[in-house]
């Protein structure tokens, strides 16, 4: 089904518009999610509750490209499961990789308190970045992919990924600094 | 929060055009599963396909004779004679022998008269059906580990085919899968919590428009269909004590969810495919009263532990693989998930078939005659096959008939620098040629 037929069936508040996402974007957000979880049982509580999510959020919104704002639920979702679920546990999941990679750009001081200002900053860096790398970077921070895999994604080798990525972590550092954000 | 942390969270807030799109492929060394293609392929081809039924224990398949699938006379009953005895006291094991989620399912064997079939497919929810592995011995590893009861020298003449009942119910954007009426859901909630000596504690029912696809222009229904659409229930909940939730959906399917998983004991585990089949066929015995399978046998398939009833008739046996089975999830080695299939309480027989042997299907299937989710290009060479399996395609709102089906495994890309190779499935009927009408060959293309 379109994507604009099932956000028609949000506004219509039709029960069939979550089983419609659920068969169209259920392995998509899936993928999302046991990036982030590794768990089937909670990536599967993780879908559910996106589609909750989205039940409540439309109406008002109506997004243009529904998988990804389904995927940005799923994300969120994943994330805060993840969080409270090793809140009191170490963990190697591709989470803690990410942040400990992130960690070699912005640090783990507590400075980045502008929100809105953040989010500009990344839009118009990412705006600037060019695509291969941009799609390499997301396909590891958006999607949270081990580095293997968006490498594989990217047709890279592993080894050319992590530099990719490197050369891209430095130059937000660098961008973050010159919007006074760092 | 720390700022690792915010700029992770707040990348997510980033605009659209930034995220890009992910292919439907994921590659990995073991098997994926099949592929979804993600906005991709409504495809419809022609053919049927689906899901089946459970015969209980007393029922006999007769080949030669009187090819039906038949209870005792004094055990036959409608669905919706079967009630549960009782819920508010837990019945012991030894008293459960007459109590069965499913009804017993039993036709006349019919080989006359045959209506031609001009069934349609769809794989438009299922995708790109493709296997990925990274070794060329993954194929052979992954039809070890299906364990499909059919053989390529299994002298079969003929199969019966069904009538997908709950195929007329699913429409685009207003289907639901119902050929139960909420009284049977609710007895076969009952009976199932009953087989598994939990006392359900409330019941809720789900309820959705149905408008049958019959009467709308290609599936799709117009704006006054959905605004006068029939609300029906489509599926019922029950709560138990021990929160444990069974939902019975309109197509005859039941999810049993532990929300306390159960932990297997410690010698059990889904490591590999040893533990796997080890553990599923401890879970077959401990739910060996649920099940209630008098010959089961075990099969992994996309990440599924499964068993079903293996009948000496080889006839019952690949109905049974194929359209009714049982499905053990688990997380941790803990089960969490209990899945049963059986289409046969949505079904209608429409008679046995003949079919086409497996080589006829093979010369086909190089000719260009099959179907396929796949986008394949080009002749099908002999060594592009891999394997071969018969199957009924399931699938309740994709497949108009549940139809025998030869399904071939084709190498469609190798990567030697990655080690990577990937397999579509293309699809022959089994149904000799002369009872199906309309059959439209895949094209490889998409939209």
């Amino acid at each position: 089904m379109e994507d604009e037929l099932i956000v028609e069936l949000y506004w219509k508040r039709s029960e069939n518009a979550i089983s419609e996402s659920r068969t169209k974007y259920g392995r998509y957000c899936g993928a999302i999610a046991d990036n982030i979880l590794h768990s089937r049982e909670d990536t599967e509580e993780c879908l559910n509750d996106t589609w909750m999510r989205a039940w409540e959020a439309m109406p008002p919104n109506r997004p243009n490209r529904l998988s990804v704002f389904l995927g940005k639920i799923t994300r969120n979702l994943a994330i805060d499961r993840y969080r409270k679920r090793n809140a009191e546990k170490r963990s190697k999941g591709q989470v803690d990789l990410c942040l400990d990679e992130l960690a070699e750009c912005v640090g783990t001081e507590e400075t980045l308190d502008d929100d809105i200002a953040l989010k500009e900053a990344l839009n118009s860096f990412l705006e600037q970045l060019d695509q291969p790398a941009k799609e390499l970077f997301m396909l590891r921070y958006w999607y949270m992919f081990p580095i293997k895999e968006a490498a594989k994604r990217c047709k890279l080798t592993e080894g050319a990924a992590k530099m990719s990525l490197k050369r891209t972590r430095d130059r937000l550092r660098l961008w973050l600094e010159q919007e006074e954000l760092l | 929060m720390k700022n690792n942390e915010k700029l992770l969270l707040t990348l997510g807030e980033t605009e659209d055009k930034h995220i890009p799109d992910i292919p439907p492929k994921k590659k990995n060394n073991r098997f994926l599963g099949w592929s979804a293609g993600i906005g991709a392929c409504a495809a419809v081809a022609a053919i049927a396909t689906a899901v089946a039924l459970t015969p209980k224990s007393g029922m006999d398949i007769n080949l030669t004779g009187d090819s039906s699938i038949n209870p005792p006379e004094s055990e036959q009953h409608e669905l919706s004679e079967i009630t549960s005895s009782t819920t508010t006291e837990q019945a012991p094991s030894d008293t459960l022998t007459d109590v069965h989620i499913y009804p017993y399912f039993s036709y006349e064997t019919k080989t006359e008269d045959l209506q031609v079939l001009s069934p349609a497919v769809s794989f438009g929810a299922t995708g790109f059906e493709e296997l990925e592995f990274d070794s060329e011995n993954g194929i052979n590893n992954y039809i070890d580990n299906l364990n499909n009861p059919w053989t390529e020298d299994m002298e079969l003449s003929s199969l019966p085919v069904f009538k997908n009942k709950v195929y007329d119910g699913w429409t685009s954007g207003a289907g639901v899968f119902i050929c139960l009426s909420e009284d049977d859901m609710t007895n076969m909630a009952e009976n199932t919590a009953l087989l598994l000596n939990k006392e359900i504690v409330s019941m809720q029912t789900q309820k959705d428009m149905f408008i049958s696809r019959s009467e709308t222009e290609n599936g799709y229904p117009t704006q006054e269909q959905f605004e006068s659409a029939e609300i029906k229930v489509y599926e019922i909940s029950a709560e138990c004590d021990d929160d444990t939730r069974i939902s019975v959906s309109g197509d005859g399917s039941i999810k049993i969810t532990f929300n306390t998983p159960v932990q297997l004991p410690d010698e059990y585990n889904f490591n590999d495919t040893n533990d796997s089949i080890k553990s599923t066929e401890h879970l077959a015995e401990q739910y060996s009263t649920l099940l209630q399978y008098d010959k089961p046998d075990f099969f992994l398939k996309s990440g599924y532990n499964c068993v079903y009833d293996k009948n000496s008739d080889d006839v019952r046996a690949i109905l049974n693989y194929n359209l009714s089975l049982t499905r053990f999830c688990e997380t941790d080695s803990a089960l969490t998930i209990i899945y049963i299939d059986n289409h046969f309480c949505s079904s209608e027989y429409l008679g046995d078939y003949p079919i086409i042997n497996y080589d006829s299907a093979k010369q086909l299937l190089k000719e260009g005659n099959y179907i396929t989710s796949a986008p394949i290009e080009g002749e099908i060479s002999d060594d592009m096959i891999a394997a071969g399996e018969l199957v009924y395609r399931s699938g309740s709102g994709q497949n108009e008939y549940f139809m025998p089906y030869y399904r071939f495994y084709v190498l469609v890309d190798e990567n030697n620098s990655t080690s990577e190779y990937n397999y579509a499935a293309l699809y022959v009927p089994a149904v000799s040629s002369e009872y199906l009408t309309d059959m439209s060959v895949w094209n490889g293309s998409f939209n």
